[in-house]
């Protein structure tokens, strides 16, 4: 390291860090951008993006035995992808509650494996929390956010369809991927049967033409291994090559942050203690303003363990909000079906998405529900092939083989995405007692969903079962797979965004509320959940507060 | 002996049944023995090509599925899927000498299916409840790890994907909605 000195620095190379590294270095600051992981560059380190199942060990899959030892990581990778998500035991968490904590320590984080569904938030999800009185109010709204997720969508390319639907509204789209025969059935079967909803293709970060010089998608659908055609959007294919070609972006993998140094006499934050996971030693790096982008839970783990005399419990964390309020969607309930038409139709290539049917509850027409705010759903209809039929079809031989190789009936599944409230006992902490390798406090998790989560998916059931049976699908079996908090990867709140410093952590630009060089703008700053994929919002929170960093350092305000 | 006692001892007597009954599946019998199922790689391909026979297209024997779920069970499975497998192994081959006083490996392929449709009747219940309990208590019975892994081990195998399925390593285009040609085969996973 040739300097200790930096304009900015950055915690975490994830799909938010990414993102403030790249307009920060922009901007002309001199960055310093740390990430825990290993360094992982843009197709040279994705070793399995082009293999076969019959070129890996395990044909791809998870075996029992490594299911037994890792039954976080194996929820959610296998061996084509597991590269990106750290293994259970390196990395243990204590689940006061059972809680899925998906990590992938990287450069470029999950961002290399996230489901790139990008939706923007409206006023209906900004404006909730005042409306119901839940919790405190977002002291943003739509109008604050819509030019920033303009600029995103610009620069990350967003393949999908505007609806013109207020509760979701659309945004700067290249041309949107086709549903399939199935799916066109349900969508002009919701068309006449419903006046409240619809159902469209999923808007995706992957692109469906050339852009900025990444792409096009090419129809592979295996992300998760890493894009070598860069078909999809990640830190790593995009940002980060951003901000390394202005010549200001110092990358530090292996770089674990104990803690953010704050000085009591200056009132500020000064930099970063960090341990270096190869040579073991501490390090400590300084710089004007510091964001912090670990990833929602980590963000706020970093936070609480940056203790001082003027904050004993935790940087920022007067309010004592630090930690509280975690949320994620639920999307354990939904159904199943098979239908018996369209059996001379197939197609070709594999999308790599599905489709959306926008929220239609509580949207202020019509009657309202018995819970609070709603849900969208998200589905893929498909003909079934040997994978899902192994199981099913009976018998041996020629037949059982003929069956088996051919094109099975057509199918949906839908789950529903829905909106989790803002709970304060849903938290995360640090362990007393516990320490990790670096000797590090261990992060301690405890959450639930509760009652108006419940309702929800018990209504999700329900209009999933009667949707199928309105397109006139057979065998519909709706489900709840009951995933534990963690599940769907939306980990939100434990640092929220608030207008009043006594009950949130952070401002309307993200700036911790009494240490004004501090931004996060990760999940942790979420006030609410919204039903919608979170990482778009995210992008332009960051994008905007750094537009304001900037702008106050020039001023000589920071 | 009152009404209540006696219900009382047999429910007593039912959990210790079944108590017994899952130590006795869990871990009282054969001990587990990698080389067992080498020895028996031959009965292995028979039994997977008698799931997946060879037609005008490749058959399990041809796409090497023996050795796949050789690997599998021997190095992938919990102890008490790799017990099962062993010792359905031992059973089948036992049937097959009692029903055709010969080994399973010696028997025609109608005889080999009609084997394997029996063990797949004795162990599915027609009530679906049924069976995902048993799956939860006991793990995968044999002969649905015989016909899983022999799936498996055909659709990832480079003959299964490229020729038993249709293969398309990079698209490059997605066509949402085409006709279905005459014998066009499901997409392979890749």
């Amino acid at each position: 390291m040739d300097t200790i000195r930096y304009d900015a620095i950055v915690i975490g190379s994830g799909i938010s860090g990414g993102w403030a590294a790249k307009e920060l270095c922009e901007k002309g600051l001199r960055t310093l951008l740390l990430d825990r992981g290993r360094h992982v560059e843009h197709v040279q380190d994705y070793p399995t993006a082009m293999s076969n199942s019959w070129d890996m060990p395990n044909r791809g899959f998870n075996t029992p035995l490594y299911r037994q030892s890792n039954p976080v990581q194996s929820l959610f990778s296998n061996e084509t992808d597991r590269q990106f998500f750290v293994a259970d035991d390196e990395h243990p968490y204590i689940q006061e509650t059972p809680f899925n904590w998906v990590r992938g320590y990287q450069t470029g984080g999950r961002s290399l494996v996230w489901g790139r569904q990008c939706y923007r938030w409206s006023d209906l999800d900004f404006a909730a929390n005042e409306k119901e009185g839940v919790a405190v109010d977002w002291p943003i709204r739509y109008r604050d956010l819509e030019r920033w997720y303009d600029y995103v969508e610009r620069f990350i390319g967003v393949s999908g369809k505007a609806e013109h639907l207020p509760q979701l509204p659309d945004g700067q789209y290249l041309p949107a991927m086709e549903l399939n025969c199935i799916e066109e059935h349900m969508a002009s079967t919701l068309k006449k049967r419903y006046d409240d909803r619809i159902l469209t293709i999923a808007r995706v970060a992957n692109l469906t033409r050339g852009w900025k010089h990444r792409g096009p998608c090419m129809y592979r659908n295996q992300c998760s291994r890493g894009c070598p055609f860069g078909g999809y959007f990640s830190s790593n294919s995009a940002t980060i090559p951003s901000a390394l070609a202005t010549g200001n972006l110092t990358l530090r993998p292996f770089s674990v942050v104990t803690e953010i140094i704050y000085d009591d006499s200056l009132k500020k934050a000064t930099g970063v203690r960090i341990t270096d996971t190869v040579d073991k030693k501490q390090y400590e790096y300084f710089a004007r303003v510091i964001f912090v982008n670990a990833s929602t839970i980590a963000t706020t783990a970093i936070l609480l363990n940056s203790k001082s005399a003027r904050f004993p419990d935790g940087l920022g964390n007067d309010s004592g909000q630090l930690g509280h309020n975690l949320m994620d969607h639920h999307s354990s309930s939904g159904a199943y079906g098979t239908h018996e038409g369209f059996q001379d139709r197939y197609y070709k290539g594999r999308r790599p998405c599905g489709f959306l049917i926008p929220r239609f509850q509580n949207l202020g027409k019509g009657s309202a529900e018995k819970f609070l705010r709603g849900y969208n759903f998200q589905g893929e209809g498909k003909r079934l092939g040997w994978e899902d039929q192994a199981s099913s079809l009976r018998g041996f031989g020629k037949t059982f083989k003929q069956q088996l190789l051919t094109p099975g009936p057509w199918s949906v599944w839908m789950a529903g995405w829905g909106e989790c409230l803002p709970y304060f006992n849903n938290t995360v902490k640090l362990s007393i007692v516990h320490k990790d390798q670096w000797d590090v406090p261990t992060v301690s998790i405890n959450f639930s969903f509760k009652e108006n989560e419940q309702m929800m998916k018990k209504h999700i059931q329900t209009t999933a079962v009667e949707m199928l049976e309105n397109a006139g699908f057979k065998h519909i079996e709706p489900f709840d797979y009951q995933h534990p908090g963690g599940t769907t990867v939306h980990e939100m709140g434990t640092a929220r965004m608030g207008r009043d410093p006594k009950t949130s952590v952070l401002n309307d630009v993200n700036q911790v509320h009494a240490v004004k060089n501090v931004f996060v703008t990760d999940g942790s700053c979420m006030t609410s959940s919204g039903c919608q994929n979170p990482s778009l919002t995210y992008m332009a929170l960051t994008a905007r507060a750094c537009h304001f960093a900037v702008t106050s350092m020039k001023k000589n305000e920071l | 002996m009152t009404r209540r006692t006696s219900i009382k001892l047999l429910l007593g007597a039912g959990i210790i049944g079944m108590l017994l009954f899952w130590l006795y599946r869990r871990v009282g019998y054969s001990v587990f023995d990698i080389g067992y199922l080498e020895e028996n790689s031959h009965l292995i391909e028979e039994l997977a090509e008698a799931v997946i026979p060879e037609t005008d297209l490749p058959g399990a024997k041809q796409a090497g599925v023996a050795a796949y779920i050789i690997q599998m069970v021997g190095t992938g499975e919990l102890r008490q899927e790799q017990v099962t497998f062993v010792r359905g192994l031992r059973q089948i081959e036992g049937f097959s000498q009692r029903a055709y006083n010969r080994a399973f490996t010696a028997c025609s392929t109608r005889e080999k299916v009609s084997m394997l449709n029996h063990f797949e009747k004795k162990v599915s219940s027609r009530f679906p409840i049924i069976n995902k309990i048993n799956r939860k208590l006991f793990g995968r019975s044999f002969i649905e790890q015989l016909k899983e892994l022999t799936v498996e081990g055909y659709c990832t195998s480079m003959l299964g994907a490229t020729k038993g399925l249709a293969y398309d390593y990079i698209p490059g285009r997605f066509e949402a909605c085409i006709p279905l040609s005459p014998g066009q085969r499901a997409w392979a996973l890749n």
